[in-house]
């Protein structure tokens, strides 16, 4: 009697066992707006890749929710004396998914990757490399022609992002973005086009116990409500991108956590200078951006979630100069602009807008404005892809709103609008002044320096306002409440590290 | 037989020819340059032209359509330029996926529309014909988008009985692949019951007053005999025609149904692949879509032959 009950409790402690062990696979589900393009950090060109490429590989360094680089994979880092050197010790004993070992060698291969691929989109965001070396299995060394101040940054981002040599010579440079090969905690598993990727945990990952899930899954939603209703159905545990309209909604559900994570970055109208018209004369611009209320803006579009602003970077930040501040609503003094400028009135305007709800949403309520100061406004609303083809030709007056998504650097947010050799310098600006004051932020190496000469650019850009700044979008996640111990990098990304689902 | 077979077919070559040329130039139509799409807006000019270059954006359109076309026949249909990812296999990767769903909905659509249309045809003028005819034009009525919503609120969210989105392979998981398709294959089959519906009863209507059926009935057969063998299935040729010409509502109603549910099969392909101006994944898409249709109506015609033994009589 006693011997059959005990085989029975065993009986049972060993299917309990085995039922546990079952149940431990776990899955992380993670719902993305957007399908992201290819998953390799020299070609990449979407936010959204990323997220994905984020969660997989681990850079050279990395940044905390307050800018601060953290290391990663290069443990420590140093510049010579004259700037013009920068010397990185990498982590030891580490290896890429597919087992190839992480060293010098392949940062070498990785930097010169960037710097030479024909087709690559971090090539401008490096130029100032002149070569690198490997003197040391794990010790890297960064040749600039100039001192550079924004490098670190970079390194930080998707440049820092190495892939294993051994995989891009059998899988060849240009196809290495549909199977991808990082070192990382996350291992690329599989793909199916504009549903989901599934990737899977590395077993002799060198920090392995901080990753509690065995494997993570992004699937793509790009319908806001779509996103929001898997969350609540449970399907999916955490969701980007939640519409600031239903923040307040969906805080009122306990199972469901809202985090806004602030980023360096903004959404703007881009005026075409080159255009003839009245648009042509800053008074015409300021006096346009005197007819807006940006606080009214946020409030009434994105449920006051997001961050009213007139410069480049957030008020928040330590490069928003103090000294220009975001001007109020002043209807009279727009009209006193435009009566300076001896334009006739009502002033004809068209802004052409992408066709996405919450930019329409913003137009519309400029338009509503900018009416009351003498500006005869029109929406011309077509789809984003479209928009890129206008501006390009400069078939526009003004673009927007619109802007770079993301930043861990002002530079980043800066450089390419208002330089006249950037490449999103759409509203064709060209001042001397200002390029000469963006080239310096490039070279300053002294933080204190540098945040003063930010804080020049944001003044002149106030003057000429070849651009008007309206609001900076914090990342907006949503997830259940089960999911603990989520952070984010300095530029809105999830990070895994740590992370646990309570039971 | 073969010899109506052999001349439905090669009617259908030149639509065939016609097709392909209507898909390649409505492409061209979209505005916007899917060079500066593949360069991301950060692209040089020097990039942006190596792109032109790489995928022969700059060949002459006749010369693109050639191009395109001896591909397809090899069976190149293209590299995502997005992804990297091969057309091809992705194409074939989601045609089960809507083929499970339309064939799905078709069956809601045939199990609800024609019982309900007989009912409404018997009982014509009645309180219970008026009940169906009006669930009939809420359900041509009610947009698919919004259906798709409430059910997703009331099953996935508030009740939590079925999955918000997403598919499961009815080969991995068969109860999984029902509980994925169930919200979905209803949103795509109302509308399409209820044109069923609608059918069933005009066709049941005109057959009930036919001189046949009068004299089925004062043989003294029982009306079931009657409604089922006589009426029914004469009835059956235009519901067969209206099956398999909704095909094209089917695929057209995919596009939507599969945005909402998240599911990863052609409609929801087609959509994202125009707003990453993925021009040779929407041209295969939609190429293959007309030949499809062209092959359906072809099988309605064989349905036709086969219901109706006065066309087989006159051959």
């Amino acid at each position: 009697m006693t011997n059959a009950l005990l085989s029975r409790t065993a009986l049972a402690a060993i299917f309990l066992a085995g039922f546990s062990a079952a149940g431990s696979a776990q899955d992380l589900s993670i719902a993305l707006a957007d399908d992201p393009d290819a998953l390799d950090p020299v070609t990449n060109r979407t936010h959204v890749g990323i997220t994905v490429m984020g969660v997989m590989c681990d850079g050279l360094l990395t940044t905390d929710e307050d800018l601060n680089f953290v290391p990663v994979l290069a443990e420590s880092w140093s510049w010579s004396d004259d700037g013009l050197a920068l010397t990185m010790n990498l982590r030891q004993g580490v290896s890429f998914q597919d087992g190839s070992p992480f060293n010098a060698d392949a940062v070498k291969a990785g930097l010169e990757r960037a710097l030479n691929q024909p087709d690559s989109q971090r090539a401008a965001d490096i130029s100032s490399i002149s070569s690198v070396e490997a003197p040391g299995e794990y010790e890297v060394v960064v040749n600039v022609s100039e001192p550079s101040a924004q490098l670190l940054s970079k390194f930080a981002e998707r440049v820092g992002i190495i892939f294993s040599p051994t995989a891009i010579e059998e899988t060849g440079a240009a196809d290495i973005g549909a199977a991808p090969v990082c070192a990382g905690p996350y291992a690329f598993d599989e793909r199916v086009a504009q549903d989901r990727i599934v990737v899977t945990k590395v077993e002799d990952y060198w920090n392995a116990d901080a990753y509690a899930f065995d494997t993570v899954t992004f699937r793509v939603m790009p319908d806001d409500s779509v996103r929001l209703a898997n969350l609540q159905s449970g399907d999916v545990d955490i969701m980007e991108k939640l519409d600031p309209s239903n923040v307040d909604v969906v805080e009122q559900d306990p199972n469901i956590t809202v985090e806004p994570v602030a980023v360096m970055n903004n959404q703007a109208l881009m005026y075409n200078l080159e255009q003839d018209g009245p648009f042509a004369s800053a008074d015409v611009r300021n006096a346009f951006e005197l007819s807006l209320d940006r606080n009214a803006i946020n409030q009434v579009a994105f449920g006051g979630r997001y961050l009213a602003g007139n410069q480049v970077t957030p008020p928040n930040s330590q490069y928003y100069d103090p000294a220009t501040p975001m001007p109020e609503r002043d209807v009279e003094g727009a009209k006193a602009l435009l009566e300076q400028a001896g334009v006739e009135m009502p002033v004809e305007f068209e802004i052409l807008v992408p066709n996405r709800p919450l930019s329409v949403r913003v137009a519309q309520m400029m338009q509503a404005m900018s009416q009351e100061a003498g500006f005869a406004t029109e929406l011309n609303v077509v789809d984003f892809a479209t928009t890129l083809q206008m501006t390009e030709d400069g078939n526009f007056t003004a673009w927007g709103p619109i802007g770079p998504q993301f930043a861990n650097d002002p530079d980043a947010v800066a450089f390419q609008v208002l330089h006249s050799t950037g490449s999103r310098n759409l509203s064709r600006y060209y001042s001397d002044e200002m390029d000469a004051l963006l080239e310096e932020t490039r070279t300053q190496t002294d933080p204190a320096e540098r945040v003063e000469v930010f804080h020049q650019v944001a003044a002149l850009a106030a003057a000429d306002e070849p651009v008007t700044y309206l609001y900076h979008m914090p990342q907006i996640y949503a997830y259940d409440s089960a999911i603990e111990g989520l952070t984010y990098t300095g530029d809105g990304f999830l990070r895994l590290e740590g992370v646990t689902r309570a039971e | 037989m073969l010899r109506f077979l052999a001349n439905r077919v090669l009617v259908a070559i030149p639509t065939l020819v016609l097709i392909s040329i209507i898909v390649f130039s409505l492409q061209q139509l979209l505005p916007g340059d899917p060079a500066l799409i593949i360069g991301g807006g950060e692209a040089s000019p020097e990039v942006i032209a190596a792109i032109r270059e790489e995928y022969g954006f700059n060949d002459p359109l006749v010369i693109q359509y050639f191009h395109w076309i001896g591909d397809i026949f090899r069976g190149d249909f293209g590299v995502s330029y997005r992804t990297r990812q091969p057309i091809g296999p992705m194409i074939l990767d989601k045609i089960p996926v809507t083929v499970t769903l339309g064939a799905a909905a078709m069956l809601f659509s045939l199990v609800i529309g024609i019982p309900l249309g007989i009912l409404a045809a018997l009982g014509k003028g009645k309180g219970w014909d008026h009940a169906v005819t009006v669930f009939a034009m809420s359900g041509i009525s009610i947009p698919n988008f919004w259906l798709g919503i409430m059910l997703i609120l009331l099953f996935a969210v508030k009740l939590r009985w079925l999955p918000a989105g997403g598919f499961v392979p009815f080969t991995e998981d068969p109860i999984g692949c029902l509980r994925s398709i169930a919200m979905p294959s209803v949103v795509l089959g109302t509308a399409l019951a209820a044109a069923m519906m609608r059918h069933t009863r005009s066709a049941m209507l005109n057959i009930l007053q036919q001189d046949y059926v009068r004299t089925a009935r004062s043989k003294g057969l029982a009306e079931r005999v009657v409604i089922v063998r006589h009426a029914f299935l004469n009835a059956l040729v235009p519901i067969i025609t209206l099956a398999t010409l909704q095909f094209g509502t089917l695929l057209a109603g995919a596009v939507l149904t599969e945005q909402v549910f998240s599911i990863p099969g052609l409609g929801k392909m087609v959509v994202d692949s125009v707003f990453n101006r993925e021009y040779q994944a929407v041209q295969a898409v939609t190429l293959l879509s007309g030949v499809a249709f062209v092959a359906m109506n072809l099988l309605a015609d064989i349905l036709y032959f086969w219901a109706n033994p006065k066309l087989r009589a006159n051959r």
